[in-house]
């Protein structure tokens, strides 16, 4: 009978090797469900110390807030969340090129993460490196933003538009705006605060827009029936700012801006001796009337200037009106569009130059300021 | 009878003994990983449970006080080999011991250390790894009944993948165990080494995730002027390395010459020095590596950055020389990242040339402190290349690396680990020697019989027992210790200056050389001719004790008698490293 021998030593070792794969694979078991425990203390104290942070932040503290979000920070170190609140708390702390550093790094792996580009954003408009808050403004702009957070978005462009007008940026502000133009929220506080970004931009035609999307909401809505009115004023069409502005009055006779407005819009419209449909006595009068008007108000400022640098000019101009004052006063030739124009020029002259050397003018000549202006070109 | 079916299934079962090493380096590898990774946790877990959140003066002197006191206790009664690193101890294992690590040690390692460094000594947590997970690797190989030289190739192994999962750099961790622990680049455990580490990282990344140990910024070198910046950094990182070496060696010193009786509360002293030291720089607690985290960020300011450097030198060399349980590897980061981070900034404030980013410099500093401290250069080097991941950094750190080596090693010749280990008595060959020598080694020609007096015996009798003896010098010492060596002219000039009854213990040489018994023939000649007449042969890891001597007549008398056989045939004693 053969006997075959198995060496006992090799059974032992196989059992040996299963037995230690096991008492590893336990051993793994026992090491994750520990390093879970250890990683919730960890997260549980970093919690504290972060919550700490943010009441030192909140009381003013920033060097305590600064410690505690490094604390928060030590064991969590890819938080984001404390991360960011740290670099926050650095930035207030003049501490900005660690600041820097910091969303730098956590840039590098999240590199489209809106909330790290708005601080870099941020910090480096505080810098006043203009170029490179633009660039962190816009990619904290075109980056993935949830739904929810079409608000704070909302508010981040607004930020940036600000920040672009303060820096002369005016074409990149207009571009911002008009993005942001299309997705304002439909209520009549957000098509407000669009139109007096644009109006920021000198853009009047689209802030216009913007309050009578606002009326088209709220027809009764005070700052946008003054605002419509101050643009409508602003871009010359005096018949709508007088129409809006009396509207506005209507909800808020109190409104002293609205009033002061209304008073020049109606002054200019019923001064100008160039609106259309006027026959041609009416035009010769109106025109007359600016002329001695700005003929008394000339002099006056002679008088108040008399031995001045100033009287020069007054006087070179008192002999100019004096030159034209017979042919506007011709009953019998009363003067054509042309000559209406050269003495609107000169009543225009002539109120700018009292202006400038003799004080604020009044509302009448205000309206002649604007009417001057208004056939000069010099409105839109 | 016909055979069982079965049977040839469990022949082929059978296992050859490559086998059960490959798959011992795969388990040990995950032990030793897994290991490492609880070590961490327990560190982290008795740190939050000893300081709470935010501890009291009081407490930042009492805890490291008091729990230094119980490890003192633990250290003295139980685990004597735990104390320190655990790297050396893991080398003298490895080169002298054949990778015999008692089973007590890694639990000891493991227990003490997490006290040690959770309770606020500055102190680091891979050596200690390391040394637990050799430790459960020699374990492993006795229960096989693994052959000697392969329960020997289980240390590296090991000590690789406990690296690896500490520190989640798996490519520095094989070569720290080539560089540092086997001290041969070429050996032959390079594949098995790899696996483990590879095997080890693995697990502890899924466990702990794959988030690096440091978040290090990206490196840029912004004009080549910069490397004369790296050129100060190394010169800096050598005087730092050499102050830390030179420090740590001689408070040590200090420590080990203290009455033995106080060996038990030498740790609780560093104890309370460190809690002072904590009240005002909480920052050099533990490990550390948050505040390398901030220097390599640019989160410290100059001032900050300086003072820990400075601080956490000390604290280190204070709780190592104190006797606790941690290692040396953190602490050489920290002060590489504070070193670098004060040079990076006084760099970028006034080089006259454009300069990088002080985290740069912070992160360069780690690697040339490591080299200059650890004595790895390449393990530092790929280490620092494996945290950034970018080939920019290579040049600096190298000149960085090399500089602070040189410096280091030109003012020490001696490693640190090496160092440690000679101040216990432990002298590990060359990296020379390391190689297995075919040629004759002191082993072989020592004589194993010898004479030994006693310190206390007069010169008169000394005089007659070296007559008898027929030799020019005899060993002085007692129990095969030796004391010194006494000639046979100090004793004849003692005689006729009429000092016959005095002890030749006042009298005996006592900084004669020794050899080891793994010493090629050409260093035993070269130190016999060295001594007066004798050389005492000496174990490594006890070098007061004499294993044989070797004299003219016996190197004469081996000569004789070998001179026919071929080399290879000569035995080399067992207990002997045969390295």
């Amino acid at each position: 009978m053969e006997v075959v021998k198995i060496p006992r030593i090799l059974n032992r070792e196989i059992v040996l090797l299963v037995a230690l794969s096991l008492a590893a694979f336990g051993v793994f078991v026992f090491t994750r469900h520990m390093a879970a425990g250890v990683q919730q203390l960890e997260a549980k104290i970093a919690a504290v110390w972060f919550e700490r942070g943010m009441q030192y932040m909140e009381a003013g503290e920033t060097e305590k807030a600064i410690q505690s979000f490094r604390k928060a920070t030590a064991d969590t170190g890819d938080n984001q969340k404390y991360l960011l609140a740290l670099a926050g708390a650095l930035a207030a702390g003049n501490d900005a090129a660690e600041a820097r550093q910091l969303l730098l790094t956590l840039r590098e792996s999240d590199p489209g993460n809106a909330e790290i580009n708005t601080q870099l954003a941020r910090l480096a408009a505080r810098q006043g490196e203009v170029q490179d808050a633009v660039h962190y403004y816009q990619s904290a702009l075109y980056s993935n933003w949830a739904a929810a957070q079409a608000d704070e978005r909302r508010r981040l462009r607004i930020e940036f538009i600000r920040f672009l007008l303060a820096h002369e940026q005016r074409d990149l502000a207009t571009s911002e705006l008009l993005v942001l133009q299309g997705r304002t929220a439909d209520s009549p506080p957000a098509h407000i605060e669009t139109a007096k970004l644009f109006l920021e931009a000198d853009d009047q035609k689209h802030a216009l827009q913007e309050y009578e999307e606002a009326l088209r909401l709220d027809s009764q809505n005070e700052k946008a029936l003054t605002g419509a009115g101050q643009t409508s004023f602003q871009l010359g069409d005096y018949a709508t700012a007088e129409r809006y502005l009396r509207d506005a009055l209507d909800v808020n006779p109190d409104s002293q801006k609205a009033r002061q407005l209304l008073t020049l819009a109606e002054l200019v419209q019923s001064e100008d001796p160039l609106a259309p449909r006027l026959s041609p006595l009416e035009r010769q009068r109106r025109l007359m009337a600016d002329f001695e008007r700005s003929e008394q108000r000339l002099e006056s400022c002679l008088n108040q200037a008399a031995g001045s640098t100033a009287g020069a000019e007054l006087q070179s101009l008192k002999a100019e009106a004096l030159a034209v004052q017979p042919k506007l006063r011709s009953q019998t030739h009363p003067p054509d569009s042309d000559a209406v124009r050269s003495g609107l020029d000169l009543i225009f002259r002539m109120q700018q130059a009292a202006s400038i050397h003799c004080g604020e003018p009044a509302p009448e000549d205000q309206a002649l300021l604007l009417i001057g202006r208004r056939h000069n070109g010099e409105h839109p | 009878m016909k055979a069982s079916p079965v049977l040839p299934l469990i022949q082929r079962l059978r296992l050859r003994e490559n086998h059960i090493f490959f798959a011992l380096t795969i388990i040990i590898a995950v032990l030793a990983g897994l290991s490492a990774v609880l070590f961490t946790l327990a560190i982290k877990g008795t740190t939050y449970l000893l300081f709470g959140i935010s501890p009291s003066s009081l407490r930042f002197v009492l805890v490291p006080t008091l729990m230094s006191l119980v490890t003192g206790f633990l250290l003295v009664k139980f685990f004597p080999d735990a104390r320190g690193s655990g790297v050396p101890q893991t080398e003298a294992a490895y080169h002298l011991r054949q990778g015999d690590i008692p089973g007590r040690v890694a639990f000891g390692k493991f227990l003490t250390g997490a006290l040690c460094i959770g309770s606020g000594h500055s102190m680091g947590r891979e050596g200690p790894s390391v040394q637990i997970g050799a430790g459960l690797a020699s374990a492993i190989g006795k229960w096989f009944n693994l052959s000697p030289e392969r329960a020997q190739s289980l240390i590296p192994v090991a000590a690789a993948a406990a690296l690896s999962a500490a520190f989640n750099t798996p490519v520095a961790a094989v070569i720290f165990a080539l560089e540092e622990i086997i001290g041969d680049m070429n050996a032959a455990l390079v594949g098995s080494s790899v696996v483990a580490s590879v095997a080890a990282v693995i697990v502890a990344r899924s466990i702990l995730g794959n988030s690096p140990v440091f978040h290090v910024p990206q490196y840029h070198l912004v004009h080549p002027a910069e490397l004369i910046a790296y050129v100060v950094l190394g010169v800096v990182g050598g005087v730092v390395s050499l102050g830390f070496s030179k420090g740590l060696l001689w408070l040590r010193g200090i420590f080990k010459r203290m009455p033995a009786r106080t060996l038990m509360i030498q740790p609780a002293m560093g104890g309370l020095i460190i809690g002072v030291i904590l009240i005002f720089f909480p920052q050099v607690m533990g490990v550390g590596y948050q505040y390398v985290n901030q220097a390599l960020n640019g989160g410290l300011l100059l001032k900050t950055m300086a003072l820990l450097c400075v601080v956490k030198l000390v604290a280190t060399i204070v709780s190592y020389s104190s006797g606790n349980a941690g290692g040396i590897f953190a602490p050489s980061l920290y002060l590489g990242a504070m070193a670098g981070g004060v040079i990076g900034t006084l760099m970028h404030r006034f080089a006259p040339f454009p300069t990088g980013d002080p985290g740069a410099y912070a992160l360069v500093g780690m690697g040339t402190l490591f080299a200059g401290i650890i004595r790895a250069p390449m393990t530092s080097v790929f280490m620092i290349f494996e945290l950034t991941q970018d080939y920019q950094v290579f040049v600096p750190l190298m000149i960085a690396n090399m500089i602070s080596f040189v410096i280091s090693k030109h003012y020490q010749p001696t490693s640190l680990y090496h160092a440690l280990l000679q101040q216990d008595n432990v002298h590990l060959p060359a990296p020379g020697a390391r190689v297995p020598s075919r040629s004759w080694q002191a082993a072989d020609i020592m004589t194993r019989e010898f004479t030994m007096i006693s310190p206390n015996t007069s010169v008169a009798k000394a005089l007659d027992a070296i007559e008898s003896s027929g030799l020019q010098a005899l060993l002085v010492g007692n129990d095969r210790l030796y004391e010194g060596v006494i000639s046979r002219d100090l004793m004849e000039q003692a005689m006729l200056s009429g000092k016959a009854n005095s002890p030749v213990g006042a009298l005996m040489m006592t900084d004669c050389a020794h050899a080891h018994a793994d010493h090629p023939l050409e260093v035993v000649l070269d130190r016999l001719h060295k001594n007066p007449g004798l050389l005492p042969v000496v174990r490594r890891e006890r070098v007061r004790e004499v294993q044989g001597i070797v004299t003219p007549q016996s190197v004469m008398q081996f000569l004789q008698n070998t001179r026919d056989k071929p080399t290879t045939d000569i035995p080399v004693e067992k207990n002997a490293s045969s390295k």
